[in-house]
């Protein structure tokens, strides 16, 4: 192989050389070059080996699609190198050997590919002691790829982006779709996977000029077109919903919108399917010719082409003009239609066998491709009486293409088998959907031109939304598909699935074993499930399918199209992350206070404030000995904070929640609970009767949007007079408790803090030096305190007066931690940690908590029928005894009895209040008596004796809210 | 007793970058930054205005409510309108936000409204944020699924999606700038997002603006 004299539109820099290296040793590349073109032009023709024998194997398509020339660059995987161009200091690999490309140790598997029958996976697998063995012997010997560990997290950035109209394709029909559509007014991206526009009309020319200038004025005026944005080396990768198109680059995806969608992408080269169609040096007749027009590279010497259409003598005369002697062309019809092209090729003396094809490749000393036998041919079936065999050095395919319609499929298009064409093409598309060119049937240059102007038209017409005049589309005769490209060979290795190494006996052999429906015969073959998903494979297989079974490709059908249909980057699909935390108002002041945050849903919440040379463990149970003696600062900002106005909000919150709401007395509050249809207990919070007419409310810091979204949702539905306002956001909260905390806040406040006054389970309006403020007296960890709730702009203000207030006395903040021991002591549930997705009232003692006498709640009418039911599970308090010094139980540990399981932790800690553990768990009812003993087993399955005792823990006279306390 | 200190929810992520503060309306807000880039303006600059009142009113009678206040509202939904210098956006069909300078007493009048069945108070310490330049479209390209290239401010068009995966309600308004974004978000992501789009911003080769380059663009 050799460089060609420059091409007029070659993609080589000639004046940049590049070094790369590829299995141990240097080349000399040219800029622009694809890591293929720069190797075949080295003389390198096994690039790659075949995934599951190890075959050798060079260039197919050029195409992006060359799956047994993917490469290993550093940190980078399955690199393909038909298209990715060379980059100075490469150092590249091949990904499926076992010792290199050359001396690839698991070589031999292609002797014994009997061995490795179709559905060989899963008659293998299916022995699960196996498995281990068969699966690192795999990875071992295929792997596509070492993955280095250490390759950092790249984090590249998504973008959205919207135009009027998108086209996929920038070959001569989305060319010309996108100069239509853009002249009509509408803004649009031309998008295409190679890293030059023009497509086909850049290099299948039949060494005729005449289609590369039109290809090119085309491409010129859409460049210069304001309306028209191009972006080459660019993917459209999937298809979804309202026409949203993940294009990825070489460094990121962008999420675009179009309003209409052209899909102008052509169609894939189908290989010829003969004993021996792998070797290196058998390509498609378009890889030939993107080798010569692109990259300047001859790609053979001595070319034999199987040929069934007008392409393969089109190669002929680009192959001719680049120098390369064309020995013959095996046509397999019968009878060519004469052409000026045929006509062409034959008045170069080009012999021309018709209804003859390749029956035979031979290999050489080196493996790759040294001759061919060419048989006449009877519907696949070879006469060898007529065998000729002609020494080469290459073999070009040009029997047929399949479309490439991919995201039409995704897209929702309706597809039909066109006999003339033997393709899949749309009858039916999507409102805003259009395709042109090859992969909507039409093959001839110019009908494809106006076949482009249609579609861009008729996409412009509708994006913008104004009626426009189609232009009508020539007819096209072509017939660029031959039916059954096939030719049988006694000794197989006639490949249909270069992926997966899929010979033509394996689809006789499936379906004999009853997988012949197509879905079935993909999976249990995996045709089409390599990393070029079928897009060279499909289409035979299902003509081979239609064959065996007597039917037509029509209904055989195709399998499903899903996005991706090319490979993309998990850094791509990672891109930049965006995961929303939510910080308190008071964040700052914490980070001051030494806090070590822990994630709470999607907020940061101090989980305990760090002292120096103090351990977690101390430093929790520091705070909780400050609330019980002194006083504290707590932050209770992410509960969630929802206000109900209007003459019927009353009447809304009885239907909400359990409790009878509508007897609140304005400056009361209430703790209340929140069942689900089916009785189950899914949130809760205290109730604040604010004003008439106005209830403030707080739900769990993770149920706040639930809640909120769950109760917009029932007021439309209901249509109460009354307004639900979120709060959560708007309001900073805090909890002041402990014996000292109406010291504190008495001389800062404008409200009579006295018991009388402000009794517990009050709620109060005033200001707190001067910020406006809610005050509710309740009691959550057990101490006489204040729930303080103020705008979120004043929060921060707030924390400081208090604790500048609160230094005589000691005060200190507490976090998390300290509060859910705190509450524990006092015996308070938390909803979500002490109760699951089927916890009823009952099941936690509230009772008191559901009136059942109310006309209506949500949940009431399930546990009229619950109540009447015996409970199976009751939470109840227990404690280790004093002297356990060993692991202590947590939540989920199991309670074991008589060897079954019969309930769980939920919470556990040790209380430096009453000097040993305590917790709640789930237990039978006939356990939750007094004094009974149980088992907790642990993670490591020790056992822990622990005993029922009563609850609250702590302060059961709840004596701590009383002025006598 | 004197006014208590408002504090803007941008507070605590800005001040590890703070070069000098001013005070505005009770609020210290930023005037400038130590890592202020001085081209931020030709590329995309990020300014805070949380610092501005606001307030909120929904319900049937919102409209109405706010109209007897003297405020004129959008006939629209989705839209914003100026009322004596005051910003009022109609956020869906019956929900309006107010904002306004300390020049103007729309948002007095607002917090003032007598009260009705009908009429709900919807209070805003919201985070809001100014992103403006010839890259802003860009950065939002990187953050939000909606083109903000096609609101425009003579429409006062505004959305309410999602910025960095945060809810937020955008408006275009044409300043004395060019046409500039303004983020209206919960306080409680604010850090989130400015560190966010500060970031993008960044890589893109603007970043944020304090008050004094505000002010000197006329905002």
């Amino acid at each position: 192989m050799s460089r060609l004299p420059v091409m007029p539109d070659e993609w080589i820099n000639r004046s940049h050389t590049i070094k790369i290296r590829f299995e141990g040793r240097e080349y000399v590349a040219f800029e622009g070059d694809a890591i293929s073109s720069a190797l075949w032009a080295a003389g390198t023709r096994t690039l790659g080996r075949s995934f599951k024998y190890h075959r050798p194997r060079g260039i197919l398509s050029m195409a992006n699609h060359d799956v047994n020339v993917m490469v290993q660059d550093g940190q980078r995987l399955n690199v393909r190198g038909d298209v990715i161009p060379v980059r100075a200091g490469m150092d590249l690999s091949a990904v499926n050997t076992w010792g290199g490309v050359q001396s690839d140790r698991v070589r031999f598997l292609d002797k014994l590919s009997a061995f490795f029958p179709v559905g060989f996976y899963y008659k293998a697998f299916h022995n699960k002691r196996l498995f281990p063995l068969w699966e690192r012997m795999f990875r071992n010997i295929t792997g596509l790829g070492r993955l280095d560990l250490a390759t950092p997290h790249i984090r590249t950035a998504k973008r959205y982006d919207f135009c009027d109209v998108l086209i996929i394709g920038a070959g001569p029909s989305g060319l010309s779709a996108a100069l239509a559509a853009a002249d009509a007014g509408a803004s649009v991206v031309l998008v295409d996977e190679n890293a030059h526009a023009g497509g086909s009309g850049m290099y299948q020319l039949g060494a005729d000029n005449t289609r590369r200038d039109q290809t090119h004025t085309l491409l010129q005026k859409a460049r210069q077109h304001a309306q028209i944005r191009i972006l080459e080396s660019t993917t459209a990768s999937g298809w979804y919903a309202d026409q949203w198109i993940p294009l990825i680059d070489a460094d990121k995806m962008v999420k675009l919108r179009a309003k209409a969608t052209i899909v102008a992408g052509g169609a894939y080269e189908q290989p010829t399917v003969f004993r021996n169609n792998d070797l290196p040096g058998v390509m498609l007749g378009s890889a030939m010719q993107r080798l010569i027009y692109r990259y300047a590279v001859q790609p053979a010497r001595r070319v034999v082409i199987t040929a069934a259409n007008e392409d393969g003598y089109r190669l002929a005369l680009d192959l001719l003009a680049a120098g390369v002697q064309v020995l013959a062309i095996a046509d397999l019809r019968d009878n060519v239609p004469a052409s000026a092209t045929v006509n062409a090729v034959r008045e170069r003396g080009v012999e021309c066998l018709l209804g003859s094809g390749v029956y035979e490749a031979h290999a050489d000393s080196h493996g790759e491709l040294g001759a061919v036998t060419i048989c006449r041919l009877r519907n696949g079936v070879a006469d060898t009486a007529t065998a000729l065999r002609f020494d080469c050095d290459g073999v070009a395919m040009s029997t047929g293409w399949a479309p490439a319609a991919n995201l039409l499929y995704q897209s929702g298009a309706k597809m039909r088998f066109d006999e003339r064409t033997q393709q899949f093409v749309p009858a039916n598309l999507p409102e805003g959907v259009y395709a042109c060119g090859r992969v909507n049937g039409v093959y001839g240059f110019d009908a494809r031109i106006a076949d482009g102007a249609r579609a861009g038209t008729s996409a412009a017409a509708f994006a913008l939304g104004v009626p426009l005049t189609v232009p009508a589309v020539p007819t096209d005769d072509s017939v660029p598909s031959y039916p059954w490209p096939v030719v049988e060979h006694a000794q197989a290795k006639n490949f249909v699935d270069f992926d997966e190494d899929l010979q033509l006996k394996d689809f006789a052999n499936a379906v004999q074993e009853g997988y012949d429906n197509i879905e079935l015969l993909k999976r249990y073959s995996t045709v089409g499930m390599g990393p070029s998903q079928g897009k060279h494979s499909n289409m035979t297989a299902l003509r081979i399918l239609a064959r065996l079974l007597g039917k037509s490709p029509e209904q055989v059908g195709t399998t499903t199209a899903r996005p991706f249909f090319h490979p993309v980057p998990m850094s791509h699909l990672a891109g930049r992350g965006f995961h929303p935390q939510r910080h308190s108002p008071l964040h700052g002041r914490h980070a001051g206070w030494g806090a070590v945050f822990m994630p709470a849903g999607v907020w940061e919440r101090p989980e305990y404030y760090a002292q120096q040379g103090k351990s977690r463990t101390d430093c929790i149970h520091d705070e909780v000995r400050r609330v019980r003696s002194k006083v504290a600062l707590i932050d209770v900002g992410t509960l969630g904070k929802i206000e109900v106005r209007g003459p019927e909000a009353a009447e809304f919150l009885n239907r909400v929640y359990t409790a009878r709401i509508d007897l609140l007395k304005v400056g009361g509050t209430r703790y209340a609970i929140m069942c689900d249809e089916s009785g189950v207990v899914t949130d809760e919070g205290v109730i604040a009767h604010i004003e008439q007419n106005v209830y403030y409310f707080t739900t769990t810091t993770s149920g706040a949007a639930n809640v909120y979204r769950e109760m917009s949702r029932l007021n439309a539905e209901w249509g109460l007079q009354c307004g639900i306002i979120n709060l959560t956001g708007s309001y900073a909260s805090v909890n002041l408790a402990g014996p000292d905390s109406r010291a504190v806040l008495g001389p800062l406040c404008d409200v009579d803090l006295s018991s009388a006054a402000f009794p517990y389970l009050a709620v109060r309006q005033g200001s707190i030096a001067g910020i406006p403020a809610r005050i509710m007296r309740v009691g959550f960890v057990g101490e006489w305190g204040y729930e303080i709730h103020v705008p979120a702009e004043y929060g921060a203000t707030l924390w400081d007066v208090l604790m500048e207030a609160g230094k005589p006395y000691g005060i200190g903040p507490f976090g998390v931690e300290a509060q859910r021991l705190l509450r524990l002591e006092k015996g308070h549930l938390i909803v979500s940690q002490d109760t699951d997705g089927l916890t009823h009232p009952f099941e936690v003692s509230m009772e008191w908590a559901v009136k059942m006498d109310k006309p209506f709640f949500i949940g009431q009418r399930s546990l009229k029928i619950v109540r009447e039911l015996p409970l199976k599970r009751k939470l109840a308090g227990f404690q280790l005894p004093a002297t356990h010094t060993g692991a202590v139980p947590s939540e989920c540990h199991l309670i074991i009895q008589n060897g079954e399981i019969v309930g769980r932790v939920t919470s556990c800690y040790w209380s430096p209040n009453l000097g040993h553990h305590i917790g709640l768990a789930f237990l039978p009812p006939e356990m939750c008596e007094v004094g009974t003993r149980f088992q907790i087993r642990l993670s490591d399955r020790s056992m822990v004796a622990a005993e029922v005792c009563a609850t609250p823990f702590f302060d059961p006279e709840n004596l701590r809210q009383k002025e006598t306390a | 007793m004197s006014t208590p200190a408002r504090v803007s929810p941008l507070a605590d992520v800005q001040s590890a970058h703070a070069a000098r503060w001013t005070e505005i309306e009770h609020m210290r807000v930023v005037a400038a930054f130590t890592n202020e880039q001085a081209n931020a303006l030709n590329c995309v600059a990020m300014g805070d205005l949380s610092h501005r009142p606001r307030a909120g009113v929904k319900g049937p009678g919102a409209a109405a409510a706010l109209n007897a206040a003297g405020i004129s509202t959008p006939a629209q939904p989705n839209r914003w309108c100026r009322s004596e210098g005051a910003l009022i956006a109609r956020l869906g069909l019956t929900e309006y936000l107010i904002e306004a300078d300390q020049s103007n007493d729309a948002v007095s009048r607002v917090l003032t409204l007598p009260n009705a069945p009908d009429v709900y108070p919807v209070p805003h310490y919201d985070a809001a944020l100014l992103v403006m330049g010839p890259k802003a479209v860009d950065l939002f390209r990187q953050t939000c699924s909606v083109d903000m290239a096609t609101l425009d401010p003579n429409d006062g068009a505004l959305v309410l999606t999602s910025v960095v995966g945060v809810g937020a309600t955008v408006a275009a308004l044409q300043t004395p700038a060019g046409i500039a974004y303004q983020v209206w978000l919960d306080g409680t992501y604010a850090s989130y997002m400015w560190e966010t789009l500060c970031e993008i911003a960044h890589d893109m080769g603007g970043g944020p603006i304090g008050f004094d380059a505000l002010s000197r663009v006329g905002l």
